[in-house]
């Protein structure tokens, strides 16, 4: 597959015209790319002149010289991906819009495996190839980790109502480390603010505040992906690309998203995101150390969370949040250590966590003083 | 007919794989039963900072408890720009000046707002036994890496859950022996109540006039 991509040079293409729907298979808010729009490339972040031309020269001379054998090349390639698209629902009938010269690294996508799926070599070509495209899209180096959990460990979170002061630094911290979107804004966490009079619940707290903090007579409660026990959202997935690791954390794998959003809208704390757009990043603030399940660049149109920062925590680190934190309302650790900071919370202190009646049995913590 | 019936079997039993991988449901388990049944005995030896990263070793002390396995916490005096305090006031007898700030030379900047109620001054933590040392209210004299010992006299809940982990900022990491910023990494000791302020923007690049992607322009 490798040296399919490396031949036709442009895993670019991919992305120049019509990659979001390769990659992430959606079809239906892809009305935009016709065979001719393919080739234009227009979409990329960071572009070099010479792309347009060398993808235009070898368009032109994929037309000239149809031999029998590349007749043969393509239809066998079409009828595969004919397949391939009736069996997952019709989702890449878009890849083969986007003209021959495109097909060997649109189909080197689409017929890549659920991440479970992959052997240890496909995943390195796939990381290799990924990098590569990033580098040539955007100029940036990337490093994609696709590190395991770690055994005997289980991620728990908890965060102090009486500590947090609203300064929103987690929210910062938590779009540089994970490349989200500058241009949406989006943002995977969120902090209300109540009166102290009002409860815990969040369905009345005001997320869009702006004004000195704290203010008075208000608290502030942080919703992030709760990495549920019992996650709604992985039950909902019609494609199995979402799932909980052994770790607890929940992740999406991003190739393998269809975008069809059901997990936003079975999600009760409104934890997932949408790439409505490709994800517009600096290339001088794109963060490159990455993980495959996590923080990597994501295409336009699948889901997206907050992973507890798994290219940080399975490497002993703490998340973004934790560490931009100045009030050190944010405590993250592992729930089978019984002398963890965490478990000592849990253990001492009044802890609840939000919507418990609905048994998604969160590992997201609040507590008091 | 007979092969026609077995490739309809072929593909429906394809499918059902297929469905099996996509949703594979699991038995619901509570988060507490599972740390019940799958706690580790991840013993910290911290009895040595040879766990530590080699860089940290030199930063931290270590604090025991009398429940629980002991910690590390950061130094103080590595931060303090005119450690040690015995360059200046060599002799037991420094009278620290409260009241006229022109007076204090070096500390004119040390405005002391903690605990409005007063009763506060220089000599209820810094003591006047030795100067390069804390005195905690009860008369003794413990080490300015170690302020927690003079918080706790007042502030002893406070001091107790960030022995335990649920005051206070971990550093750096969550695996192996634990290491937790001291007290004043995060409070001013002199004016330690956390400052009202504006909250935290965020990186922005405006939206383009046009959403269709065909025509939009390559990011910059």
């Amino acid at each position: 597959m490798t040296e399919i991509i490396g031949s036709s040079g442009n895993s670019a293409s991919a992305s120049g015209g019509c990659g979001s729907c390769a990659i992430s298979s959606l079809t239906s808010s892809c009305s935009g790319c016709g065979p001719g729009g393919s080739s234009t490339g227009s979409n990329s972040q960071v572009q070099s002149p010479s792309f347009h031309t060398s993808s235009g020269n070898r368009r032109r001379s994929g037309e000239e010289g149809v031999t029998r054998r590349s007749m043969l090349k393509y239809l066998f390639g079409a009828g595969a991906a004919a397949t391939g698209a009736s069996l997952f629902g019709g989702s890449g009938l878009m890849s083969m819009a986007s003209g021959p010269d495109n097909r060997a690294s649109n189909d080197a996508e689409f017929f890549e495996k659920n991440y479970r799926l992959m052997t240890e070599g496909e995943k390195r070509r796939r990381i290799e190839r990924l990098e590569k495209r990033y580098r040539k899209e955007r100029g940036v180096n990337t490093d994609i980790s696709d590190s395991d959990a770690i055994p005997g460990v289980l991620y728990g979170y908890a965060f102090n109502i009486s500590k947090c002061q609203g300064y929103r630094d987690c929210v910062r911290g938590c779009i540089e480390e994970n490349n989200l979107d500058r241009e949406s804004g989006m943002q995977y966490i969120r902090i209300f603010e109540k009166e102290q009079a009002s409860g815990f619940g969040i369905e009345d707290g005001d997320a869009s505040y702006f004004h000195q903090v704290p203010a008075e007579g208000h608290f502030y409660v942080g919703t992030q992906c709760f990495q549920c026990e019992n996650p709604p959202c992985v039950e909902v997935c019609p494609v199995g690309a979402t799932w909980k690791e052994p770790d607890g954390i929940v992740v999406v794998d991003y190739d393998w998203c269809i975008g069809c959003r059901y997990c936003q809208a079975a999600c009760p704390y409104w934890a997932r995101r949408f790439n409505w757009s490709e994800p517009q990043i600096p290339a001088s603030e794109v963060n490159s150390d990455q993980h495959y399940l996590g923080n990597r660049i994501r295409p336009k149109g699948v889901m997206e969370k907050c992973t507890f920062c798994i290219q940080r925590s399975r490497s002993g680190e703490l998340p973004a949040c934790v560490e931009a934190c100045p009030t050190g309302a944010r405590v993250f650790g592992n729930l089978l250590d019984p002398d963890s900071e965490i478990r000592y919370i849990l253990e001492n202190k009044k802890v609840f966590r939000l919507k418990e009646d609905l048994n998604t049995e969160p590992k997201f913590w609040y507590y008091m003083d | 007919m007979n092969k026609l019936l077995l490739f309809f079997m072929v593909i429906i039993s394809g499918g059902m794989l297929l469905g099996n991988m996509a949703c594979d449901r699991q038995e619901v388990h509570s988060v507490r039963e599972k740390i019940e049944h799958e706690e580790r005995d991840t013993k910290h030896d911290i009895s040595n900072k040879d766990q530590l990263p080699p860089k940290l070793r030199e930063q931290v002390v270590r604090v025991s408890k009398e429940k629980g396995p002991d910690f590390f916490t950061l130094k103080r005096t590595g931060e303090m720009k005119r450690y040690p305090c015995s360059n200046c006031h060599m002799d037991r007898e420094t009278t620290f000046s409260e009241s006229n700030q022109s007076s204090r030379k070096a500390h004119w900047n040390v405005d002391l707002s903690h605990w409005k109620g007063g009763h506060m001054s220089c000599s209820t933590c810094h003591g006047n036994e030795s100067s390069d040392q804390l005195q905690t209210s009860d008369g003794r004299s413990v080490s300015f890496n170690r302020p927690d010992q003079v918080c706790e006299t007042c502030h002893g809940k406070q001091v107790q859950d960030w022995k335990g982990g649920a005051h206070g900022k971990q550093y750096q990491t969550w695996q192996g022996p634990p290491v937790r910023y001291n007290c004043t990494t995060c409070h001013d000791p002199h004016d330690p109540s956390f400052e009202k302020k504006w909250p935290e923007t965020f990186p922005n690049i405006p939206r383009k006039p046009s959403r269709n992607h065909d025509t939009k322009g390559g990011g910059k």
